[in-house]
């Protein structure tokens, strides 16, 4: 053998005690890092959420069970940026709280809307942005909520189940998304920032806007749009979905909007009012997709005038209810 | 294969026991199928290309060390730099010169479509093509005493799965006597190779894959972003290539150490140079030091005039710019830096005597040169990670005029804020590794070498990005 020197050299017996000395050591070794690991993991998570709790952030405040609203907003960012719940307060007197991310799915607005209603009890009304009918049903960052919610958790071992597995070896890993470093923030901050664009849409985002693209509407997120529905109205809640402007150009370019709009009541058994066209200002978005400040305003204005916001009272709303 | 993926962990599960339940040939055997593998398991055709290197490169070594003529001598380093070099050339560097010669033609107004071949580019062909050159150059100019006897020793060389794809370039000489000894299974090795490799997979997972988050959308749509989104993605992507690099390398130093090899420090705190020349032996030190043995002394190094070691500087980093990449901008970066070395050879001292003369402390000076040193390395930065020329150009452009009007920051706060976290944890560590005392007191108690690691996997699932991002320089 053109090998030299071997700690496992056969004619050494005492290489091979040395052996199985170091790997005894090397087990002891790695087993003490694995339970540091796992003991500091499950302390350092448990602490962090108890905090993060008592964050304002609207997500974790549905854990807190003191935040009872009238109304409960839900959809994708187009909702999150669209129903701005301070205007509607200062307009309204209503208060209201919003559930709307950016590719939050149907699926799992109706677990996060569940959570809500079973901690805080039911809003007057709820309204719904539409157009998340057309996200995957993913969790994503709200695995931030696992530990609150079996609900979400069941979502997330069904829909991503290595994520799952994950938080099963380390708790952390639900801290280590945006949702909990957002909830951090609020926390430092004692208040939610703003997430309405400020910015105008440029005239190459317009020309961009022009390219078509085409709805791809999942039926299964219909479905549970109509189970949120059904669950709302269970408790005593108005529904009504409320498809928010869309910028004219991006509107034109968008293939099938016009046959998906009308069939939704149909679908979900909730009345739809459309205000996608109400909005033709470019100077009032902030993208194709997202008004911006001063376009919430007018859209907010709307609402209003629309009689959604004053649902008892609207002739207009208690006629499609 | 990539390191921070599952296949990885299970075929490092099965590999560690087999490799140290084995002795001998045994043992090598097990290594050279086991790099087969997991270089295969991007593309099994890759290894054929690997096979032809070691079974050349083995060749031509036997061949040169049982010769003492020199011509013949002279004739097999030839043909062992034609083979590897050509190897290099077609499927690398073909489709840029064929593409960069028709733009030349049509630019004067000659008509002509270029010849491609559109091969696919081999992972790591770069790195074990100048592994297996030190070799045979090596024993040309008999710094490598003898040929490697062993076949299969010489293929585990080449193939060896830690440093095959991205470095550390390993010469010959340093690992050839160590494969030739079985290994002891070492506890207080394996301890600090697995310290490595958990600081490798920390500055991978949250630093580079973090940062590449917000440099991506930049550097992709650079005529969308202004002026102080682009200047911090540039300063993000020095730590994101830093991470990813200076991670990988960590990881097969790591792995290395734990089977028993030295590999040596590719990255020495890079960011804490004091001038560029600094820069570079703290800078993928395996690379640098190669070119350096290898195509700037054999140039003349500094054995002439200023004008004549700055064209040395020149040639030799534009050489390394290339071999980072068939395009433009790396041709860029690599003249840059020769610029940067040529230039503080001519000017850093002088600048430097300047500055005390007028009274300023010698430690602001060193400061100031380190920060200038930081600076001009970001700039460099802009056209290696620049799709193009022209996107490179816009960058630097919007930057110096601090552009702003109709272009936008982007909406990635809390992102920054997180990468900026871990930028400056990497950055405080490192600080701390300069400082002996702390070193000596950290690396002597194995309880705080394992809190250490311990508190980086925490980081990790905390900060960690696990969308198996590859590191950037497989495609080099």
């Amino acid at each position: 053998m053109e090998h030299g020197s071997s700690t496992f050299n056969s004619n050494d017996p005492v290489g091979t005690t040395d052996v199985a000395t170091t790997l005894r050591r090397l087990a002891i070794i790695l087993l003490s890092g694995l339970l540091l690991f796992t003991l500091g993991d499950r302390a350092i998570s448990a602490l962090a959420q108890s905090i993060l709790k008592e964050s304002p952030n609207r997500f974790y405040a549905i854990y807190g069970g003191k935040q009872r609203h009238d109304v409960v907003l839900l959809g994708n960012s187009r909702a999150d940026q669209h129903f701005d719940p301070a205007t509607i307060t200062r307009l309204t007197g209503l208060s209201a709280t919003n559930f709307g991310l950016g590719l939050v799915s149907p699926t799992l607005s109706e677990a996060l809307f569940k959570d809500y209603v079973e901690k805080n009890g039911a809003p007057k009304l709820v309204l719904i942005e539409p157009t998340f009918a057309y996200n995957h049903p993913r969790v994503g960052q709200f695995r931030a909520l696992v530990p609150h919610s079996p609900r979400v958790k069941a979502m997330l071992d069904e829909t991503e189940p290595r994520y799952g597995a994950a938080l099963t070896v380390s708790h952390l890993f639900a801290l280590n998304n945006d949702l909990a470093m957002r909830g951090v923030v609020d926390l430092l901050r004692g208040r939610q920032g703003s997430r309405i664009g400020t910015g105008v849409m440029t005239a190459e985002m317009v020309e961009a806007a022009a390219k078509p693209r085409q709805l791809h509407v999942k039926d299964s997120e219909i479905a549970a749009i109509s189970r949120i529905a059904a669950f709302a109205q269970q408790n005593g809640s108005q529904v009504a979905l409320v498809m928010t402007p869309l910028h004219p150009v991006a509107r034109r370019a968008t293939n099938g909007l016009d046959a998906f709009l009308p069939s939704l009541p149909q679908k979900t058994g909730v009345p739809l009012i459309d205000l996608s066209a109400s909005e033709g200002a470019t100077h009032h978005f902030s993208d194709a997709n997202h008004l911006n400040r001063s376009g919430v305003e007018r859209f907010t204005e709307r609402l209003i005038e629309a009689g959604v916001l004053g649902v008892k009272a609207s002739p207009a709303l208690a006629s499609l209810l | 294969m990539l390191f921070n993926t599952i296949p990885f962990f299970v075929f490092a599960a099965i590999f560690f026991p087999v490799y140290f339940a084995t002795r001998g040939s045994a043992r090598i055997t097990v290594l050279l199928i086991s790099s087969y593998i997991f270089y295969g398991w991007w593309d099994w055709r890759f290894c054929f290309l690997l096979i032809w290197s070691t079974l050349l490169d083995f060749v031509v070594g036997r061949a040169m060390a049982a010769s003492d003529d020199p011509v013949r001598r002279k004739i097999l380093l030839i043909l062992s730099l034609i083979s590897n070099l050509g190897t290099l050339a077609v499927f690398k560097y073909f489709d840029f010169f064929s593409a960069s010669f028709t733009s030349l033609l049509n630019s004067v107004g000659v008509e002509a479509t270029p010849f491609l071949l559109n091969v696919i580019l081999p992972v790591g062909i770069s790195f074990y093509t100048f592994q297996t050159l030190s070799y045979t150059i090596d024993l040309y100019r008999r710094d490598l005493p003898a040929a490697e006897p062993s076949l299969l020793r010489f293929a585990a060389y080449v193939a060896l799965f830690p440093q095959l794809v991205a470095g550390p370039i390993v010469r010959a000489r340093t690992l050839l006597p160590q494969l030739a000894v079985d290994q002891r299974l070492d506890l207080a090795r394996i301890g600090l190779g697995l310290q490595w490799v958990v600081w490798g997979f920390f500055l991978k997972l949250c630093l580079a894959d973090n940062a590449a988050i917000f440099v991506d959308a930049r550097f992709d749509r650079p005529e969308l972003y202004d002026a102080p989104s682009l200047a911090l993605a540039t300063f993000l992507f020095s730590f994101q290539i830093y991470g990813d690099f200076a991670g990988y390398s960590l990881i097969a130093i790591g792995l290395g150490k734990i089977m028993g090899f030295d590999f040596g420090i590719n990255f020495n705190k890079p960011y804490h140079a004091t001038s560029f020349s600094n820069f570079w032996q703290r800078w993928h030190i395996s690379l640098s030091s190669w070119i350096r043995d290898y195509i700037y002394i054999p140039l003349g190094g500094n054995r002439g005039g200023e004008w004549f070691t700055a064209r040395n500087l020149t040639i030799t980093m534009l050489l390394g710019g290339l071999w980072h990449g068939a395009a433009w901008t790396f041709v860029v970066w690599g003249l840059l830096h020769g610029a940067y070395l040529s230039l503080q050879r001519a000017a850093g001292v002088p600048a430097a005597a300047a500055l005390r003369g007028i009274g300023v402390p010698r430690w602001l000076v060193t400061m100031l040169a380190g920060v200038v040193v930081y600076l001009l390395v970001c700039l460099a930065w802009i056209p290696f990670r620049a799709a193009t020329l022209a996107d490179a150009w816009e960058i630097v452009r919007v930057i110096l005029t601090w552009e702003t009007e109709g272009r936008v920051f982007g909406d990635n706060l809390l992102l920054l804020a997180r990468v900026s976290l871990i930028a400056l944890f990497v950055y405080l560590c490192d600080t701390l590794g300069l400082v002996r005392t702390v070193v000596r007191a950290y690396n002597s108690r194995w309880w705080l070498r394992l809190l250490g690691a311990v508190i980086l996997l925490w980081g990790i699932a905390l900060f960690g990005s696990f969308d198996g991002t590859r590191f950037i320089y497989f495609q080099f």
